[in-house]
């Protein structure tokens, strides 16, 4: 009798059939990694419960996602963990060595780092993409205060100036651009295209988290190597039923949307 | 028949000196906050109980701390030869709460 390997058959039957997250997850890592699988954290019981509507996520959710999108991603594209920026907040010496998987020098061998943000002030999520190519750090944060812009602002500047004395690189602070942007797609998706907080969780962060200003499909020519996300980003099985909305058709869940518009404050450097 | 007492010099005196580490274990610093917890672990233990044992220190309940080394999540059931720890500079894993927020 010849066996049958499960990462040999479809992702849809995995997710739906057999004990979906795990076999999946670690299917993929398998494929990626080969004969070493290094399969991302699963959220533990608590993260997947805050996967439901009207409750908060937590960071275990959170970075759970954030591991399945780094087994996707290019080696030039990096994202953090949430704690990251917590970190980052007692100084720079201390996150200096989460940099050790990154290609160096960063500003010339990356193109782009993701940085999730957790405002414990706020109970908040935001993120803060970093793009080395066109030197613009996008801040993206839903209910966006200024004062929470300038203050995530002022980190990333340190930031970036202490990346780039760690790495002996030349820095020109004047050439960045540090964008805020306040709309995030799920916010105007979600009457019809985001039925549930887990499912919004997943497109605030392929949408929003990843590239939100240039839209859907740079996002995911920039974290995916091709242009075939996996089935779950992209759900169309069961349990992802769409809400029929009165006010406008349901579009199809492939269907991609034209780009937000730029809804964005650009601070100039001040010196 | 002479009467042998047993060396009690020989006997190794109990000390609260933390930097010693036995044979064959690794010594681990937990840093959360400004506190410092220190274990001795073997290579193949898991990290379960150092988990376990700094949230009862600070008397946090059970899940509540996450922990990290070098900005890898560390999981339970890891141990130190699983997250190929360099055993040449001190261990140190960092220990933060639980986030929670709306999107």
């Amino acid at each position: 009798m010849r066996l049958v390997r499960w990462n040999q058959l479809g992702l849809t039957l995995l997710w739906t059939h057999y004990s979906p997250p795990r076999l999946l997850v670690q299917s993929m890592a398998r494929r990626k990694y080969g004969q070493r699988p290094r399969p991302p954290h699963l959220p533990s019981e608590g993260g997947f419960i805050t996967f439901r509507d009207g409750t908060l996520v937590n960071d275990d959710a959170i970075n759970s996602y954030i591991d399945v999108l780094k087994m996707f991603a290019r080696p030039t594209v990096h994202v953090f963990n949430t704690f990251f920026f917590s970190r980052l907040l007692d100084g720079f010496d201390k996150v200096a060595t989460w940099h050790k998987d990154l290609r160096h020098p960063v500003f010339t061998h990356m193109e782009r780092i993701i940085v999730p943000i957790h405002l414990k002030s706020q109970s908040h999520w935001a993120t803060v993409s970093i793009d080395f190519k066109r030197h613009i750090v996008t801040y993206m944060d839903s209910i966006f205060l200024p004062s929470t812009f300038e203050f995530v602002t002022e980190i990333m500047r340190k930031y970036l100036a202490d990346l780039a004395a760690l790495e002996t690189c030349s820095f020109d602070l004047e050439a960045w651009t540090f964008i805020g942007s306040k709309d995030t797609p799920w916010k105007v998706l979600r009457p019809t295209e985001v039925p549930s907080a887990r499912l919004q969780f997943m497109v605030d962060v392929v949408w929003g988290v990843i590239d939100y200003p240039r839209g859907y499909d740079h996002a995911l020519q920039s974290i995916f190597p091709s242009h075939s996300p996996p089935a779950f980003i992209l759900p169309d099985e069961p349990d992802y039923v769409h809400v029929p909305c009165p006010l406008s058709p349901v579009p199809s869940p492939r269907s991609m949307p034209p780009p937000m518009p730029a809804v964005a404050t650009v601070i100039p450097f001040r010196t | 028949m002479p009467d042998v007492k047993p060396d009690i010099k020989e006997r190794k005196p109990a000390t609260q000196d933390e930097s010693e580490v036995p044979d064959g274990k690794v010594q681990i610093t937990v840093i959360l906050g400004e506190q410092t917890f220190k274990y001795a672990v073997k290579p193949t233990t898991a990290f379960k109980k150092v988990f376990e044992t700094t949230e009862k220190q600070v008397a946090a309940s059970p899940g509540t701390l996450r922990f990290h080394y070098n900005g890898q999540r560390l999981r339970p059931q890891q141990t130190l030869e699983e997250i190929e720890a360099e055993l040449d500079e001190p261990v140190e894993f960092h220990a933060q709460l639980e986030q929670i927020g709306g999107a």
